[in-house]
């Protein structure tokens, strides 16, 4: 299949915010036959230019030193524009000369503005002629400085690089604005999450605050008694999200971007997912707001592999038209020793969707706090009760007594000598309060694993073993 | 409703294992015993560079009770020449031994071991005459250290 068909199939899919400052592919194609045409009027058919640009690089593309090149495809940006144009140098006409030269300007005169003038009364032939001998004739060495220096602006090749030109440049203001309205979104749904997944704290449950020297220190209440939380669905959502990794592997054998397909595939599953635990629905999200923001997380994603597709498809548009350009006029657009085109196009931006990817996960993700961040190094769940050493390093209590039990001073992390030295003062109150509040199902579980242990833990001290279920005493 | 906590809540060994199994280190593997959970096979590949090249290197891993208060318990299982590493296999690390810390892991451990690959440390023996070969002549106790690895490694 045609890539323009393939390209117009792929934009029809697309919301039209993005096709419809897609790269005029076709547009694009028709002006490469015009330069096709406007080469051929001037003797320079993709043959004969093939052979005069080929005579002065070898094979490999490398300059030679022996023979200067005699034509050069360079571009004039000074105007601000593209404007390619063929610099050669060819033998004196000779006499009878031709009339007039006006198609042909001679470098020194620096008239290149009249390049407008009439195609018609070019006087190709010499020029044609000179630059025949000139290709039958390579290996003679060429005096640059015997050589008349001609200029041929190419219209319908300034034209080609107009239309190309600002379409990227559109493409990538278009794509500033997308991102501009994706923060905007993104922020809207940020508040209804963080509003649908308040703490303990803001429930109708209330919450104490704990203090050292009260238990309960105050009380928060909410006058509202019918204030629904959906903090631990939109907790696991997250989760769930963030183990799809959708857009990009974090594993230590593939990081990276993904591909497409694979995005597509993993985003697919992720929906999957959410659907089996019953997260999708009234089930466990209890607030319609928060059903309805989950619609809007998953669309902003699916809005992320459309920018993503949209993207790779310009990109290789743009490969494919510049190639073209090559192959049909033999005017090395895409050479490896001729950059300056593609230099002076507009860059595209391709990160975007990276961009947009992590702006995700700086802006919406981290409103739940997620457990990982708040685990105890050492028994990987969370860190409660909360003892701070006085290096500054979080751990949770049954951990540290377990240590100090052992003898072991050294902090796991920094390896400060301040573990035998903590006692009850190390209770980090705040951050216990904010793990009840965040947490309050994780850190009760944990006091209670943390209790039966202790108790264990002393039945053995004093010699009883635990497991047995009948004591005599 | 319960479903997702008890996940959250699994003991830090399977965790680990989970994580060793699924997202691998480059040139390490570990795969925990059926029968005993705390007891790993491990192999190692000698790193780049290094004379144990091309070798795969194969290790046992023991988790003991007080496992993460108690540094893990490896040992070569290959024949290695090597000058912290002695002819049952036994390795000269300080982080398997004073220097240990429950926040180390499975995975930062065998890190450290293939590190040990790459750097010997011939003032710190564990086999006496492999380190005075190397302190006497590096080049050629690199040459018997790759002769093994051709030779019980591949």
């Amino acid at each position: 299949m045609h890539f323009s068909k393939t390209y117009a199939q792929l934009l029809e899919g697309l919301p039209p915010e993005l096709s419809n400052n897609a790269i005029e592919y076709r547009q694009l194609k028709k002006l490469i036959n015009q330069v096709v045409t406007e080469l051929l009027a001037l003797g320079l058919g993709p043959a004969v230019l093939h052979d005069l640009l080929q005579s002065g690089t070898d094979p490999k593309g490398k300059r030679r030193e022996a023979t200067p090149t005699r034509v050069f495809y360079e571009f004039n940006s000074d105007s601000g524009h593209i404007e390619p144009r063929l610099r050669l140098w060819v033998d004196p006409p000779v006499p009878p000369s031709p009339p007039s030269r006006s198609r042909v300007e001679e470098v020194d005169s620096e008239k290149r503005d009249s390049r407008s003038d009439d195609a018609e009364h070019v006087p190709q032939v010499a020029l044609l002629w000179a630059l025949q001998r000139r290709a039958e004739t390579p290996e003679q060495p060429v005096d640059i400085a015997d050589k008349v220096e001609l200029v041929i602006p190419l219209a319908s090749d300034s034209a080609f690089f107009r239309l190309l030109s600002t379409t990227l440049q559109a493409l990538s203001d278009n794509l500033l604005a997308i991102h501009a309205q994706f923060v905007a979104t993104l922020a809207d749904l940020t508040k209804v999450v963080s509003d649908t997944a308040r703490p303990v704290s803001s429930t109708s449950i209330g919450f104490k605050a704990h203090s050292p020297f009260n238990s309960d220190a105050g009380v928060v209440r909410v006058d509202a008694s019918s204030r629904k939380s959906d903090l631990y669905s939109w907790r696991e959502i997250f989760q769930l999200y963030v183990e799809a990794e959708i857009f990009e592997s974090v594993s230590e054998r593939n990081r990276g971007a993904r591909t497409i397909e694979e995005s597509e595939t993993r985003l697919k599953q992720f929906a999957e997912r959410v659907t089996t635990r019953g997260l999708g629905d009234g089930r466990k999200l209890k607030l319609p707001q928060s059903r309805q923001a989950l619609e809007s997380f998953l669309a902003l994603n699916v809005f992320i592999l459309n920018v993503k597709k949209f993207e790779l498809a310009n990109a290789e548009a743009t490969r494919k038209i510049l190639k073209k350009h090559a192959k049909r006029t033999a005017l090395p657009v895409t050479d490896a020793s001729n950059t300056a085109p593609l230099a002076l196009l507009p860059a595209s931006n391709t990160s975007l969707p990276r961009i947009l990817v992590q702006e995700l996960g700086t802006t919406l993700l981290p409103i739940i706090p997620s457990l990982d961040d708040y685990a105890c190094l050492i028994c990987t769940s969370i860190a409660f009760k909360p003892i701070r050493l006085s290096c500054g390093h979080l751990f949770c209590v049954r951990c540290l007594v377990k240590m100090q039990k052992r003898g072991q001073d050294d902090c796991p992390m920094c390896r400060a000598p301040c573990v035998l030295l903590a006692d009850r003062s190390n209770v980090d109150w705040a951050m216990l309060n904010f793990m009840r509040d965040w947490f309050p199902e994780e850190s009760s579980v944990k006091l209670r694993q943390n209790e039966q242990e202790a108790a264990q833990e002393q039945l053995v001290e004093m010699g009883i073993d635990p497991d047995q279920k009948c004591i005599v005493m | 409703m319960s479903l997702p906590k008890a996940s959250l809540q699994r003991p830090r060994i399977i965790k680990e294992t989970e994580r060793l199994v699924a997202d691998p280190a480059p040139g390490i593997t570990a795969a925990p015993h059926d029968d005993n959970l705390r007891y790993f096979d491990v192999t190692i590949q000698g790193p780049d560079g290094s004379p144990f090249q091309q070798g795969i290197f194969k290790l046992e891993l023991f988790l003991p009770e007080e496992y993460p208060m108690a540094p893990p318990k490896v040992r070569f299982l290959t024949k290695i020449y090597h000058p912290n590493i002695d002819k049952l296999g036994r390795i000269c690390l300080d982080i398997l031994k004073d220097k240990w810390s429950p926040a180390l892991q499975i995975r930062t451990v065998l890190l450290s071991v293939q590190a040990l690959l790459s750097a010997p440390n011939p003032d710190d023996p564990l086999a006496p005459d492999v380190a005075r070969h190397y302190k006497e002549n590096e080049k050629d106790a690199q040459r018997v250290s790759r002769e093994w690895t051709q030779q019980y490694a591949s």
